[in-house]
């Protein structure tokens, strides 16, 4: 019998083993890592937020007041009215949105409407715009000089003789609802589209066998099979409307809200220890929130079935015809905003000069900062989207990806976690506090601020930004990396092939589509935002949303409208050109992804 | 460290009184276990009972609180996996997706330069071995189950390692290519001389594959040896009833050496795995196919009568229910016929029979 020899063969191969001990093991490497992702969470999100804290317990002059800024706020009824406001505003927007998202998650899931694809793209929309823009579209469409308002510019009147024109009293809560609705619910239909996607066949045709009606097998199992997604979707749409600042700003003429009293308490008072109690004031709900969110999110996952029988979408004319009419008329809607946006930005003078030109874009002697502010926020965009995804995928990496070390992982993933629980205004504030402070004093030390260097500048603005949509692109990560074989870094470790090296050859390679969509959420983001950078920006570093806000502010609607309109292009650019890229990539992986298995 | 056993000679794998806990979970409590040079051990047991615990501290995956690992007589229990020198096999093969079988191979290569030839040639040599030479530019997504599990053979031999280990590696293949992979992959071991240590939960896995076998329970080593002496000489009840089927009469009793007594009647038992004493309580073992049977007639001194009360075809063989009558509270018992004695007999539901038990084939364990 012939007895193969590998044992003498391999002296040929080299392999990579058997370097001399060295200190540097690739468990302490991994370890130096974790510690590195806890220090820089630690430094960017929980110092800053204790900053705040500490903050709302001092007075203008830095003595400690307890709780004493709270018992004002709480005893003046002109700072509290705005706490029961904001509470208002947020729960009416939850209801609606939540009803409108969940019919139409539930047509583009569950029934055989056409253009689907259409209907998902113009509800994801409004992601891509500052949600000031709504409320420049509204002033458009329902302001003192607005379409609606004056009945389409008197046209009703003079050719039917009758006079639709319809005052709803925008500026205010009708207003603010109205575009927070807009602003939360691609988000919301994001969430119940998910949770409507998973379901099994069998359950509803157990239903019909045993004669349960239409209606009770929607009671008895469509609603409880999304009972978390439904109350995900609540928590959402809710800490979204009830920190948003762009809206009221626009279009909460008098009406008071927590986002805008921070904003005046700092900018227009300079009252810092108001603002930071304010802020803690927004912080509370939104914690709770986000607590009962992720426990939600948990059940939900809990429910899937590892073997479901997908259910195919109801073909029935009678329902697809009503879903359609829903879906066309929630499209139509949208596309009204957005188009009323763009019209207006082309106008000469609305409404006397309604012929089209592109004045409005030259920003000439605007406020702002013009191009220039468009320039630096794509630029920060593009920081914010290159350093954190490099940050974000590589720390869920470390903590999904390391064996032991449990007490350090799961620091780290509390503190990655936690920046979803903190509004963007609020983050900003507490930068502007902790980096501005020239020296912190603990007790009878008294420490020169090391980070004191980054205050305004592009750095702090990215800084904050990789901050306010950290958690989203780790959980992105998250679930890209889950789905990997668990086994990787063991199968590389015992080859003695260091786990940078599979990390470079195997994981990110793998995990490309969802690093292309990470980088395009921070960018897409990051070019929207207006709370968190409100307070960070400089003079000399003007950025295109908060120009949007300012120009808005000095009652140049129009140029804001026109700046809203640029950002949304460029946001619509780069989600095409990250559209393209997946697919390019997924052309590529074709060859390692293919079902296209041969039999033994 | 001296823990190398003096009477016996060194062994190729030496696990020396291993614990591991996972909080209050003991997953293994002192555990030891050898294994010679080119010898093919496989761990057995339930799930939970800590088999794949043993062989990620025998990988170096995990870390052990107390005892050794010693391979070819180097001690490793400190080392981490990637200085042991060990080629690991799992359950999921976890291959690489984006690199084709060939990268996969090759990949705890060294890639440098220099070594491009003799990388290359070893690659070549390996995918020979297992035989998908031709699919060297496949991607793992595009081989059948049994393909992918014999590149990721190949890739854990690429290094030669001192030990193969093997977890679970064929639990994710149909039954049909099952079968043929433990013949092969028993072949190649056996061609390479590598030392291997199979984990698996699959008895008949064990028993047509294994050298060896160790049957574990409950975090602790229960019972070694070849797989006859595992099948045919459980050392306790829970190795007979894990290993396949086993009838446990009890309410017997110790009368002497090696006879006993169960409803009045004598029963001679082969084996006494733990010494028992006269006059103890006991429970008889057989097992189901070692059952003799004959229809009707009036029942000899060494036999017992009983009724048929349910018949189970099962192709090759057929499963008989019977209840002995003589016995309160009634016992039940099973007998398995091969086809051609249960065509003769023609038993149905209620024929009364008489049965025997092979002196032989009776174990007695202690009572529960």
């Amino acid at each position: 019998m012939k007895k193969i020899t590998l044992r003498a063969n391999t002296e040929g191969a080299p392999d990579q083993r058997g370097d001399p001990v060295h200190w540097l093991t690739e468990q302490r490497l991994r370890g130096l890592l974790l510690v590195l992702t806890v220090v820089w969470l630690g430094c960017a999100v929980a110092l800053p937020m204790a900053n705040i804290i500490g903050k709302s317990l001092h007075d203008g002059a830095g003595l400690w007041v307890g709780l004493g800024n709270f018992k004002t706020y709480f005893t003046t009824p002109s700072l509290s009215v705005s706490l029961w406001n904001s509470l208002f505003v947020s729960t009416v927007t939850t209801v609606i949105s939540v009803t409108l998202g969940f019919f139409f998650a539930y047509a583009l899931t569950r029934t055989a409407i056409p253009c689907k694809g259409f209907f998902r793209g113009v509800a994801m929309a409004p992601l891509f715009a500052p949600t000031l823009l709504y409320g420049i579209a509204l002033i458009y469409l329902f302001g003192r000089k607005g379409l609606v308002t004056t009945g389409c510019f008197g046209f009703f009147q003079q050719t039917f003789g009758l006079n639709p024109a319809l005052d709803i009293g925008l500026y205010g809560k009708v207003g603010i609802i109205i575009a927070e609705v807009i602003f939360t619910f691609p988000q919301v239909m994001l969430i119940l589209s998910i949770a409507l996607r998973v379901t099994d066949a069998r359950l509803y045709e157990a239903a019909r066998s045993l004669g349960a009606s239409k209606l009770r097998t929607f009671f008895s199992v469509t609603l409880p099979g999304v009972k978390y997604g439904l109350l995900s979707a609540v928590f959402v749409s809710f800490i979204l409307c009830f920190t948003d600042f762009g809206a009221p700003k626009v279009v909460g003429g008098q009406y008071n809200v927590l986002a805008t009293d921070i904003y005046k308490q700092v900018i227009g008072q300079q009252n810092f220890a108001m603002g930071a109690t304010v802020g803690v004031v927004l912080l509370l709900p939104t914690v709770l929130a986000f607590f009962l969110d992720r426990l939600a999110q948990r059940r939900q996952a809990a429910l899937v079935a590892a073997r479901a029988v997908p259910l195919p979408p109801c073909a029935d004319p009678g329902t697809v015809s009503f879903y359609l009419a829903f879906c066309g008329c929630i499209a139509a809607g949208l596309l009204l905003f957005l188009g009323t946006a763009f019209y207006a930005s082309l106008v000469k003078v609305w409404p006397y000069d309604l012929s089209l030109s592109l004045t409005h874009f030259r920003f000439g002697n605007m406020g702002g900062g013009g191009y220039q502010a468009l320039y630096n926020s794509i630029r920060m965009a593009f920081y914010s989207a290159v350093f954190g995804t490099g940050l974000t995928f590589f720390s869920a990496y470390l903590i999904e990806k390391t064996r032991g070390m449990a007490a350090l992982r799961h620091v780290a993933y509390f503190l990655s976690m936690a920046p979803l629980a903190l509004p963007g205004l609020v983050i900003g504030l507490a930068y502007i506090f902790f980096f501005n402070a020239p020296d912190f004093s603990l007790g009878p030390l008294t420490l020169a601020n090391p980070f004191n260097g980054l205050y305004a500048t592009m750095a702090i603005l990215v800084l904050c930004n990789m901050v306010h949509f950290y958690s989203v692109s780790f959980l992105t990560a998250t679930t890209a990396l889950k789905q990997l074989d668990k086994e990787f870094e063991a199968v590389s470790e015992s080859m003695g092939v260091p786990f940078y090296k599979t990390f470079m050859r195997v994981t990110a390679p793998v995990c490309l589509p969802a690093v292309v969509e990470i980088a395009q959420y921070f960018f897409v983001n990051s070019m929207a935002t207006v709370s968190a950078v409100i307070f960070l920006y400089s003079a000399d570093l003007p950025l295109a949303s908060v120009a949007v806000a300012n120009m808005d502010d000095a009652g140049d609607t129009a140029p804001a409208a026109a700046m809203a309109v640029l950002i949304v292009l460029v946001n619509i650019a780069v989600r095409l050109g990250s559209g393209a890229l997946s697919a390019r990539l997924s052309r590529r992986s074709q060859a390692w992804m293919g079902n296209n298995r041969s039999n033994p | 460290m001296t823990i190398r056993n003096s009477i016996e000679p060194a062994a190729y794998l030496e696990v020396h009184g291993i614990t591991k806990r996972y909080g209050r979970f003991t997953a293994l409590n002192g555990v030891s276990f050898t294994v010679e040079r080119g010898e093919f051990v496989s761990v057995l047991g339930p799930s939970g009972c800590g088999k794949t615990t043993i062989l990620r501290v025998v990988s170096g995956l995990e870390r052990q609180e107390q005892g050794a690992v010693r391979i070819a007589g180097r001690d490793v229990s400190a080392l981490p996996t990637a200085r042991r020198n060990v080629g690991i096999v799992f359950q999921s093969y976890a291959l690489f997706p984006n690199l084709t079988a060939a990268q996969n191979v090759a990949y705890g290569l060294n890639a440098s330069a220099g070594a491009r030839e003799a990388t290359a040639r070893r690659v070549t040599e390996l995918l020979r071995l297992v035989g998908l030479e031709g699919k060297r530019s496949t991607y793992p997504s595009q081989l059948s189950g049994g393909q992918q599990q014999r590149v990721a053979l190949a890739r854990a031999m690429a290094l030669s390692p001192d030990i193969l280990l093997l977890d679970e590696p064929l639990s994710a293949l149909d039954a049909q290519v099952r079968l043929r992979l433990r013949g092969e992959i028993k072949e190649l071991q056996r061609r390479l001389g590598v030392t291997a240590m199979m984990v698996t939960h699959d008895q008949e896995e064990a028993l047509t594959m294994a050298d060896r076998i160790l049957v574990m329970d409950h975090g602790v080593v229960v019972q070694q040896g070849v797989p006859r002496e595992i099948y045919e000489a459980p050392a306790n009840p829970f190795v007979a009833a894990f290993i396949g089927s086993m009838n446990f009469l009890t309410g017997a009793q110790k009368l002497g050496e090696g006879f006993f007594e169960l409803n009045g009647r004598r029963v001679q038992a082969a084996r006494e795995p733990q010494p028992l004493a006269v006059g103890q309580k006991v429970s008889l073992g057989i097992r189901p196919e070692d059952v003799d049977l004959d229809k009707g007639g009036l029942a000899r001194e060494e036999q017992f009568q009983a009724r048929v009360s349910r018949l189970e075809y099962r192709g090759p063989s057929t499963r008989v229910t019977l209840v002995l009558t003589q016995t309160h509270p009634e016992t039940r018992i099973e007998a398995d016929l091969p086809a051609a004695r249960a065509r003769v007999l023609g038993l149905a539901p209620g024929d009364a029979v008489r049965l025997e038990f092979p002196a032989g084939r009776v174990s007695a364990y202690a009572a529960a």
